[in-house]
């Protein structure tokens, strides 16, 4: 866990991110089977994520799921194949 | 390429859904109605904190109480953390709901104690303790277009105000959940009100470690499901892992606080708008600063909406509480955009002292273009032109003109947009048998919206046969791959592969059964239940399949080009009173017009924009989760004081089809997410029409609606 810039501590935004883990889920994986969790959002972004692993919007590790967040290969619970 | 039936005989028409008589007497079997054999009933135990540490769980007591036959712990000692109230802890299988939940109240769970933010005004205070990892907020993207400071200075009227809307749930009637029943050691059945039966099949195979081919999810009809039902989740994983443990089928159905707590929400919504515009009622300018929370997710939504303004800026702040995870709900982010935009339209077209149908139509793109080449904006006047005779806007008065006792009558309009289009990677498998009968198959499943009917529709205009003759048989995981319900994009991604597939077999039968009657393929066809060879009718339906023999057909389809398209507008019109005295708001009427391309049955067509608006009148008139922020416990998770419509709240409402020659070329575009994101909107503009003041906060309920009436004499 790093210092943050507001001062708290947590797991900070991948440098470098990977590709998106492979738990990673969205509503748009359902209905839109092409689109890819790390497409870029248009002009607003109100992505709902979960992990399919806990399937909640906290993973394995209690940190937060979420298009940035889950490219983290720093992260315990990131897998990709 | 495929086409729609040019003149068709059943499609566009109004045709009952093939499962309404049995929906209506209650002979339709929902899945928390399944009861396999030796059932045993799940109860989860869920935290009574919203921000914790489990530090240990002891499931002994309750292993050890009567009827009890597994328990399961779903929080780990030492390492879960608590998010918020209702968070899974714990499951239990047993034989009757009261020993389940006996035992739950058994098991003996120790928490450390944690600091919470229960709401968004506690979360980003001032000196807020710092309850998650990354902090209580996250920027989202910043967005500049053009020199919005600039133009503003040069606008001649401009208004500054803060719109807000609540966090509000999805309150499905059947809660969410399923029933577990393992048919081997490796082979199971899910009986699952979920709006994707392929969904729960992948979680299942994932969490479970089982092979695809060794999952069946069943969906025959479901309970609602607006968004939040997409996967097996955690208490569905349990119930397969408790009814594995028991040798028994366990059946596992939030009950009606945890599906508030845990089923997911629509998140919240404020609002801080600057919005400027010339004397000649042009937009010039928006600066938008807006945040909301989610849980821990997403809250954005669109803005500006609809309305055209080249020079803006928005900056949107994500705020997390200790409360229930956001869930996508019908038309995500839409009908929070709408409303705010649509409150700060017509706050402006009031100063600027112009009628704000005309400011609205004034404001949209010149060209707003969506598929097919269809310039959304021609539509958009068309519509509001269409709502304006139907709801009397020849009646509406400025604000402060609306009365002068206590009950001011006012109308609002609203306009909204979404896509609507589907996926182009699904099948629907056509079987006609030699005894006549016609079974559809697909793995897709219907949420209410009419899927099943809409499918038979297809298949009986194209075999000449009535709807009822047709078996559309959904909602089973093992049939070919299904859309999962959701974005509008069931009917548009399954109605292209099914007419695919009746056509193909349709063919084939020709094939196989022209040389007996010494005719070519081409020389059949089919009508009013009646095979004819060169227009003159040789036989019945049942006896051309009899010349199959023993081999039926099938055929499998897939998508076809120009069949479905994407991109659809719509506006609503709400008239209401309101007595200033006691601040209760009336909707008296609802105008609702909406386009959706080629419309397939009318009647559930008509049914999904009842329903949208309904559900829009609710989050417009009622609805509000309430959190405790000494707690951080949900103050209203149930059907009492999380305030819905009864039957006397519904006003007259009227649908108007925007179904046009244009519109049907266009193809299947679905119809279940437009129609419920203008509605409080409109509502909220009518209530600011009839008592001269704005609402800022939704809903419009008498607490809001007096309180604005106190901030305008200064008494707040």
């Amino acid at each position: 866990m790093a210092d943050q810039p507001d001062g708290t501590t947590g797991t900070p935004a991948p440098s470098q991110p990977g590709p998106p883990c492979r738990h990673l889920r969205f509503k748009g994986m359902y209905v839109y089977t092409d689109v890819a969790p790390s497409e870029e959002p248009g002009e607003y972004d109100n992505t709902i994520f979960w992990c399919q692993k806990t399937l909640k919007d906290f993973g394995p590790d209690q940190g937060f799921v979420g298009r940035e967040d889950c490219r983290d290969g720093s992260r315990a619970c990131y897998e990709v194949d | 390429m495929a086409s729609w039936p040019e003149s068709p005989r059943l499609i566009g028409t109004s045709i009952p859904r093939l499962d309404g008589l049995a929906k209506a007497s209650g002979r339709a079997k929902y899945p928390s109605d399944i009861r396999p054999e030796g059932l045993l009933f799940g109860v989860l135990l869920s935290s009574p904190h919203a921000s914790a540490k489990v530090k240990a769980i002891d499931l002994e007591p309750a292993k050890t109480m009567p009827g009890v036959k597994a328990v399961l712990a779903l929080a780990t000692a030492g390492e879960s953390t608590i998010f918020y109230q209702g968070q899974e802890i714990a499951a239990v299988a047993a034989e009757t709901e009261e020993k389940a939940r006996d035992a739950a109240r058994a098991i003996r769970v120790e928490y450390e104690i944690l600091p919470h933010v229960a709401t968004e005004r506690q979360s980003a205070a001032e000196g807020a303790p710092k309850v998650f990892p990354t902090g209580n907020t996250r920027a989202a993207r910043a967005q500049t277009t053009g020199k919005p400071d600039e133009a503003m200075q040069k606008a001649d009227a401009v208004i500054e105000a803060t719109y807000e809307l609540p966090v509000i749930t999805h309150v499905c009637l059947e809660p969410h959940g399923l029933t577990a029943h393992w048919k081997g050691p490796d082979s199971i059945t899910v009986y699952a009100s979920t709006q994707s039966v392929m969904g729960v099949a992948n979680d299942m195979v994932e969490n479970l470690g089982l092979e695809s081919a060794n999952v069946t999810v069943l969906t025959d009809v479901m309970g609602g499901g607006f968004g939040s039902k997409f996967n097996a989740d955690t208490w569905g994983i349990a119930a397969a892992k408790l009814a594995k443990e028991a040798g028994r089928p366990v059946r596992m159905f939030l009950d009606r606080a945890q599906e508030h707590q845990l089923g997911g929400n629509r998140p919240s919504a404020k609002a801080k708008i600057k919005l400027g515009a010339a004397k000649d009622g042009k937009l010039v300018a928006m600066v938008a600063e807006t945040s909301g929370t989610g849980g821990r997710g997403g809250s954005n939504f669109p803005l500006p909406y609809v309305y055209k303004v080249d020079d803006r800026s928005r900056a949107h702040t994500e705020i997390f509480v200790n409360g229930g995870s956001a869930r996508a709900m019908r038309a995500p982010g839409h009908p929070q955009g709408c409303a705010v935009m649509e409150a700060a339209m017509d706050d402006l077209a009031a100063k600027l002292g112009i009628n704000p149908l005309a400011f609205r139509l004034a404001n949209l793109a010149e060209a707003d273009m969506v598929a097919g080449g269809v310039n959304r904006t021609d539509l958009y006047k068309e519509q509001v032109e269409r709502g304006a005779k139907l709801i009397g806007w020849d009646r509406w008065k400025p604000r402060g003109q609306n009365g002068d006792g206590p009950i001011k009558r006012g109308l609002g309009l609203a306009l909204h947009q979404w896509g609507g289009g589907g996926a182009q990677d699904k099948q629907v498998a056509c079987i006609i048998n030699p005894d006549g009968s016609v079974e559809l198959r697909s793995a897709t499943q219907d949420i209410g919206t009419g899927a099943r009917t809409i499918l038979a529709v297809i298949a009986a205009e194209v075999l000449g046969l009535e709807v009822g003759q047709i078996k559309s048989n959904i909602g089973n995981s093992t049939f070919p791959p299904g859309q999962s319900s959701g974005g509008s994009t069931t009917t548009p991604s399954m109605a292209p592969p099914c007419l695919d597939a009746v056509e193909k077999a349709r063919d084939e039968l020709f094939k196989r059964i022209a040389p007996g009657l010494d005719a070519k393929p081409e020389d059949l066809s089919l009508k009013g239940g009646k095979l004819l060879v060169k227009g003159e009718e040789k036989a019945t339906w049942a006896q051309a399949c009899r010349k199959l023999g023993m081999m039926p057909v099938t055929a499998t389809g897939v998508f076809g080009p120009g069949l479905a398209s994407t991109g659809v507008g719509g506006c609503q019109f709400a008239e209401v009173t309101v007595d200033v005295e006691t601040g209760v708001v009336r909707v008296k009427k609802i105008v609702a017009v909406q386009d959706s391309g080629l419309i397939l049955d009318m009647l559930t067509w008509k049914s999904q924009v009842y329903g949208g608006v309904i559900g829009g009148l609710n989050y417009g008139l009622f609805e509000e989760r309430i959190m405790d922020e000494g707690t951080g416990a949900m103050l209203n998770p149930d059907m009492e004081m999380y305030k819905l419509a009864g039957a006397t709240d519904i006003p007259e409402i009227v649908v108007d089809a925007y179904d046009t020659p244009e519109m049907r070329v266009r193809g299947v575009i679905g119809v279940g997410e437009p129609p419920t994101i203008s509605t409080a909107a409109a509502i909220g503009n009518a209530v600011a029409n009839a008592i001269g003041v704005r609402v800022p906060k939704w809903p419009m309920s008498p607490m809001n609606v007096l309180d604005a009436l106190a901030a305008a004499e200064g008494k707040a």
